[in-house]
């Protein structure tokens, strides 16, 4: 396959996008089968542009404003990071930590689990049902903004 | 940059901008979305210092850029450009005139995309082969055989006086 360009086919393309070919460019594409198909093509190809440019446009302002809206939330997400960070170290710590306790202190622990008397399990019970529900519901707030009713 | 620059610079190129990401992913709500995040990246850009081809340039890179990036986040790389493409309806026709829809629609939409970025847009060989992310050579030859099968289209529909 000749896939070679014309000498003439970027002068052509550029006189395409000032609106005008010269005497000389015009007699070139009238003789070169190339340079037609480029005429040809850019043409058509402006054309469907055009066409789709009579959409009306997204309001310039409200752009400005969806873009300044999103690149402060890019900017608290990114200010964010490290406290999100520190904070899932601090857990992974956490649980190191306990596992290791828990590993070496075995016995004692195991005894103590055995012999708690019922009004603790009913009292970490209760914590834990308070946690789990006080947590949705503050996830609930951030998510709506407040409105703790939706 | 300000708002007064945004404006100006919106008004000036968003509009064939927003039909080249129509074109590149056909769906209007997708491409006012992909716009949107190639002007966020330009937000930082000293637009002052750019001539007008360089701003084009950048704003092309930032915009594909952003439609590679979504095409991405949905697990597809950019040689799967055709599935996403197909997927998101890319057959489906843009407001043309029937017979330009006719036209475009037989065109591979890596072909349809480049045609554009290189007639409509100007943009040389080299300036499109890094935003579609291919070689220069092939981007040479792919265009010539794009170039080639639209003629043809074009001749066998007679549709060279619509333009």
């Amino acid at each position: 396959m000749n896939d070679k360009e014309c000498s003439h086919e970027s002068g052509v393309r550029r006189a395409i996008d000032d609106d005008g070919l010269t005497e000389d460019l015009r007699q070139h594409v009238s003789q070169c089968a190339s340079c037609r198909e480029v005429v040809q093509v850019a043409r058509f190809m402006k054309g469907a542009a055009r066409a789709m440019e009579r959409e009306p446009m997204p309001d310039a302002r409200a752009m400005w404003s969806r873009i300044q809206l999103e690149e402060r939330r890019r900017l608290a997400e990114r200010a964010q990071r490290p406290v999100r960070l520190a904070w899932l170290f601090a857990k992974c710590w956490f649980a190191c930590v306990a596992g290791l306790v828990l590993y070496r202190e075995w016995p004692v622990i195991g005894n103590f689990i055995l012999t708690m008397p019922e009004y603790i399990w009913i009292a970490i019970a209760v914590g834990a049902a308070i946690y789990v529900k006080g947590r949705g519901l503050l996830k609930g707030a951030v998510e709506t903004g407040g409105d703790w009713r939706e | 940059m300000t708002e007064q620059e945004f404006v100006r610079l919106y008004e000036r190129t968003a509009p064939a901008l927003r039909s080249y990401l129509r074109l590149l992913c056909r769906n209007t709500a997708l491409a006012d979305d992909l716009l949107q995040d190639g002007f966020m990246r330009m937000l930082h850009v000293d637009v002052a210092r750019l001539n007008e081809h360089q701003l084009k340039s950048y704003l092309y890179k930032a915009a594909t850029s952003a439609a590679m990036d979504h095409f991405r986040a949905r697990k597809r790389e950019l040689l799967g450009l055709a599935d996403v493409q197909s997927e998101s309806g890319f057959h489906a026709d843009l407001d043309l005139p029937h017979d330009m829809n006719l036209a475009l629609r037989a065109l591979k939409p890596q072909q349809q995309v480049l045609l554009w970025l290189a007639y409509v847009e100007g943009f040389e060989h080299r300036e499109i082969a890094p935003l579609l992310g291919l070689a220069e050579k092939s981007v040479r030859v792919v265009l010539f055989r794009a170039r080639q099968q639209l003629a043809a289209i074009l001749k066998e529909h007679e549709l060279e006086k619509v333009t």
